[in-house]
Parts: structure tokens; C-alpha cells; sequence
């Protein structure tokens, strides 16, 4: 199983149990996850993310199963060369905590740029739950029709959604050829089964948004997915390794 | 052995589920043995009045007959309507129907005194109350009741069990409001399943005073029983959160 959407680091408002790499590896392997995308939380809010990107391609030289997603904000000048240094074909981006807009100049640079190096855009749509944000740090989603648009401008560039909720699958995947989503957010009754009734399999990519998300709440997701084998394996496989063009 | 102790059934844009069949069948796959029935608490929005209250409940007995060995039942009231009328049916769903609590959502905070004819109902009867709150930073609906709303409650009724649903909802803030409380319990049900929650209700409740619920239908059984499955807690009081502590808060048999 592939996990595309976990992290290492510290967040103000919540206390993880895998905060060092061999705690995460470790953990994941538990879970049945034998290879994880994953990005540095530190690099949210730091001013440079690279800095804290760097440090985390260091730390998980050793474990060559965790493969490091960089942090890119596109207004920062250094966005260019972080993408031409990733290994990953992919960058992450947080417009809602970067506070810029997907319909914007920085974001179609970044986007040709990523077209031309072969990589995929990983747009995390949001971290935590809204309602459940400090009431003086409250961040706004990133908008799903920002999303549409943004995708629907450049058909070339596979789009990956990072935790969007059960109601934002079908507007971000109906009209779209290029927009991915992961499956940490998304809840329902009989979450898989729901979901496959009106989003194609071939858009789903298991991820569990550790540490912030117990990752059995995903695993089990698909543990108890009423879904044949074939559909299953292209969602916690398959399609990670065709987006992101793994080995 | 897995209780839920907090199911809703058909539910808003849910309605769509005719059939409580498919989702004791989905239960079962996943080992819960009972499920707790809350009623179909916004079938007519926020503020029920009486008929829309009895046609709630109605619904509730039919299915909780049709399947008792399994469905528990919970009447659902709105505080603000005429005390006679609570009255009778807390009479009708408790006494006459077997039903094992009262369910309140946000038709009125729980500070108001309106509540105490039913709170002193609910002691006289030995049976717990089910009153939803939670701390959203997007702003709350106007007589939705937060944990400390609810730690008020306790202390005007230290004798009756009352359960705060959402756990991740209700935050470590929610969990500290109730703390001193030891009348007032926690559900696990609803929203992300947050990492840390769990351990850290037990750390400051105590596991004796957590149960496990999941907010079916907008939820999954999937999510919310993996939140319990995947806390660092010992195995002990993973059964107590799962379905012991439901037992004996409940008096179930």
C-alpha cells in the first residue's frame, strides 16, 4: 500500500506520536503501508519552507521507503529551483496557509514549470478541519472551483487534492480529466463504495494525513471497502505509482 | 464486543437509505453487536414542535420493534416545548417502549431551566440524557450548547448520566470543561478522527468514562471505530471505550 499524504514535524495545536522518521516508518509498516509520500509540517509555516524541506530530505536518507514531497510556496523567488532539486515528481502547495490564490500569475508559472519537468501539483486543500481551527488562526480551504479552473487550464498537469471532504469529490473530479483525490477526509456511510458510485477509481489515491489522523481510520477504509481486488489495489497502489511515477 | 453508542437513522440529505437493514448489515461486518438510536434529530430542522417530536420518536419505536435485539432507542426531545408534553414522552418512549435515554440536539442551550423538568424526569427514571455540543471556531448555531454549557447542566443534576457527544469536536478544551464532572461522559462520535484525542481523554477522564459512538449515517464505521482501533491505549480500555462502559452506563443485557 502507498500512502501519498503523510507528514513529519510539529504543529502548535496537536501532539504526534511518529516524530521522528523510524517512528513513522515504523509505524506505517504496522498499518500495511510499505511506502509513504511525505512533507515536512514545520515548512508550513516557516518563512523559507525550503529550509525545513532540506532538513527533512537529510533525515529521511535512511529510509528509502518515506520519499520527501517538497514544500512550495510560489510567491517565494526560490520556487524554481525547488522544484528542479525535488527527486519526487511532485511539490506540495498551501494556498489557504500561503495565503495567495490559485488563479494567480505565481501559481501558472509554477504550473508550466511543473508540465515541463514531468511533475505533478499536490494541492493540500486543508489541514485540519475548519471548526476546529484556533479561533485567531482560522484558514480558509482552498476553493474547489480554483481547483477546477486551475486544472481545467492546464489538462497536462495531474492535480492531486489533498484532504477534501466526501461533498467536494464530485464538483473537483465530474468536469475534470486531470484532478486526483486522496481519501483521508472523505467520509461517508460506507465511505469506498459511496465514493466509487460517482468518482472513477482510477481518481482515488489512498492517504491518511498522518500524523495528524489515526491512519487506521484510512486503512480501514479500504481494509472493509466493499470493492474488488482490482479496484482496490489501483486506488492504494496503482495510481500513486502512475501520478507520482514511482518504481 | 462493540457498541455504537451514537447512530442516526434516515438522516437530512441521507434520506436516500430506505432501509435500516443495509445498515445493521454494515455493522455487523464491522462487529458491533448493538447500535444506539438517536432519532432523526433535524427531520424538521432545529425546533421541533410536538408533532414533529412524536413523528421522530414514532419512527424510532417502529424500528428499535422491528429490531430489538439490536437497535437500542433514545427519545429525542426539544426542551422548549410544553413541559405536560416532554412528560408524556419521555412516558411513552421510556416507560412504555424500553428506551434506554433522552437525546438533545441545538433547539435549546442546556443552561436554560426549561431542561430541569426533563433532567429531574430523566433521574426519577435512572436514565441517561444525550446532549449534543461542540466548540466550532466557524461560529455555533444560537442555542447550541458547548461542554462548558454542558458541565452546567452536571452540576445542576450531578445525579444523572449525561453523555457529550464528539469527542474531536468538543476538543481538549471541551474535555477539561467536563473533567471534574464525573456524571458527565464522552462519546467518540463525529468529525476527523483526530490523533491524540482518544489518549488524551483517557489520560484526563479516565477510560470508564469514554464510549464509543460513530454519527452514522454522515460518518463511517470504518473511520470512527479505526480512531479507537489506532489509539495508543492498552487493550483494556479499548473494550471498556468499545462496548463495556455502554453496558454498564446503560444497564444493557
Amino acid at each position: 500500500m502507498i500512502d501519498i499524504n503523510t507528514a513529519l514535524g510539529n504543529w502548535p495545536f496537536l501532539r504526534f506520536s511518529q516524530t521522528t522518521p523510524a517512528k513513522l516508518s515504523k509505524h506505517l509498516k504496522q498499518e500495511g503501508i510499505s511506502q509513504a509520500l511525505v512533507s515536512s509540517i514545520d515548512a508550513i509555516f516557516y518563512p523559507d519552507p525550503d529550509v525545513y524541506n532540506q532538513l527533512l530530505a537529510v533525515s529521511l536518507k535512511s529510509f528509502p521507503e518515506l520519499l520527501p514531497v517538497f514544500i512550495v510556496n510560489p510567491i517565494l523567488s526560490n520556487w524554481e529551483r525547488i522544484v528542479d532539486s525535488s527527486k519526487v515528481k511532485a511539490v506540495k502547495i498551501y494556498p489557504g496557509y500561503h495565503n495567495y490564490s490559485l488563479l494567480s500569475n505565481p501559481v501558472y508559472s509554477l504550473a508550466d514549470k511543473l508540465i515541463e519537468n514531468g511533475m505533478s501539483l499536490m494541492i493540500q486543500m486543508r489541514v485540519e478541519d475548519e471548526r476546529s481551527h484556533h479561533p485567531l488562526c482560522q484558514i480558509p480551504a482552498v476553493p474547489v472551483a480554483d481547483i477546477v479552473k486551475l486544472a481545467g487550464k492546464y489538462p497536462s498537469l495531474p492535480v492531486v487534492c489533498l484532504c477534501p471532504y466526501f461533498a467536494e469529490l464530485v464538483p473537483l473530479t465530474s468536469n475534470t480529466e486531470n484532478v486526483y483525490v486522496d481519501i483521508s477526509f472523505v467520509e461517508t456511510m460506507n465511505t469506498m463504495t459511496r465514493v466509487l458510485r460517482d468518482v472513477p477509481a482510477e481518481k482515488i489515491l489512498f492517504g491518511s494525513h498522518t500524523p495528524f489522523l489515526y491512519t487506521r481510520a484510512a486503512t480501514m477504509k479500504t481494509e472493509y471497502a466493499e470493492i474488488d481486488k482490482k479496484t482496490l489495489t489501483l486506488i492504494t497502489e496503482t495510481n500513486a505509482k502512475k501520478v507520482f511515477k514511482l518504481k | 464486543m462493540i457498541i455504537d453508542a451514537h447512530i442516526h437513522y434516515p438522516f437530512a440529505e441521507y434520506k436516500e437509505m430506505k432501509d435500516i437493514c443495509e445498515v445493521i448489515r454494515l455493522a455487523k461486518k464491522f462487529g458491533i453487536s448493538k447500535l444506539f438510536l438517536l432519532g432523526d434529530v433535524f427531520r424538521h430542522g432545529h425546533f421541533q414542535n410536538e408533532e414533529q417530536i412524536k413523528e421522530i420518536n414514532d419512527l424510532t419505536i417502529e424500528l428499535v420493534k422491528k429490531h430489538p435485539d439490536f437497535l437500542v432507542g433514545f427519545c429525542y426531545l426539544n426542551p422548549a416545548n410544553s413541559p405536560d408534553f416532554m412528560i408524556e414522552e419521555i412516558e411513552r418512549c421510556v416507560v412504555k417502549n424500553g428506551f434506554k435515554g433522552l437525546k438533545f440536539e441545538i433547539s435549546l442551550n442546556c443552561r436554560s431551566k426549561k431542561l430541569d423538568v426533563v433532567m429531574q424526569k430523566a433521574g426519577e427514571l435512572g436514565c441517561a440524557v444525550i446532549q449534543h455540543s461542540l466548540y466550532r471556531s466557524t461560529g455555533r448555531y444560537n442555542e447550541e450548547s458547548t461542554p462548558a454549557d454542558i458541565a452546567d447542566l452536571a452540576s445542576r443534576f450531578p445525579d444523572v448520566k449525561i453523555i457529550m457527544p464528539h469527542l474531536a469536536g468538543c476538543g481538549m478544551r471541551g474535555i477539561l470543561d467536563i473533567s471534574g464532572h464525573k456524571n458527565v461522559y464522552v462519546d467518540s462520535s463525529g468529525s476527523q478522527a483526530v490523533a491524540g484525542m482518544v489518549e488524551y481523554a483517557v489520560k484526563t477522564l479516565g477510560a470508564d468514562r469514554i464510549l464509543y459512538g460513530s454519527d452514522i449515517p454522515g460518518r463511517d464505521f470504518s473511520a470512527q471505530i479505526g480512531r479507537i482501533y489506532g489509539a495508543e491505549i492498552s487493550k483494556k480500555d479499548k473494550s471498556k471505550i468499545l462496548g463495556l462502559n455502554a453496558v454498564k452506563i446503560f444497564n444493557l443485557k
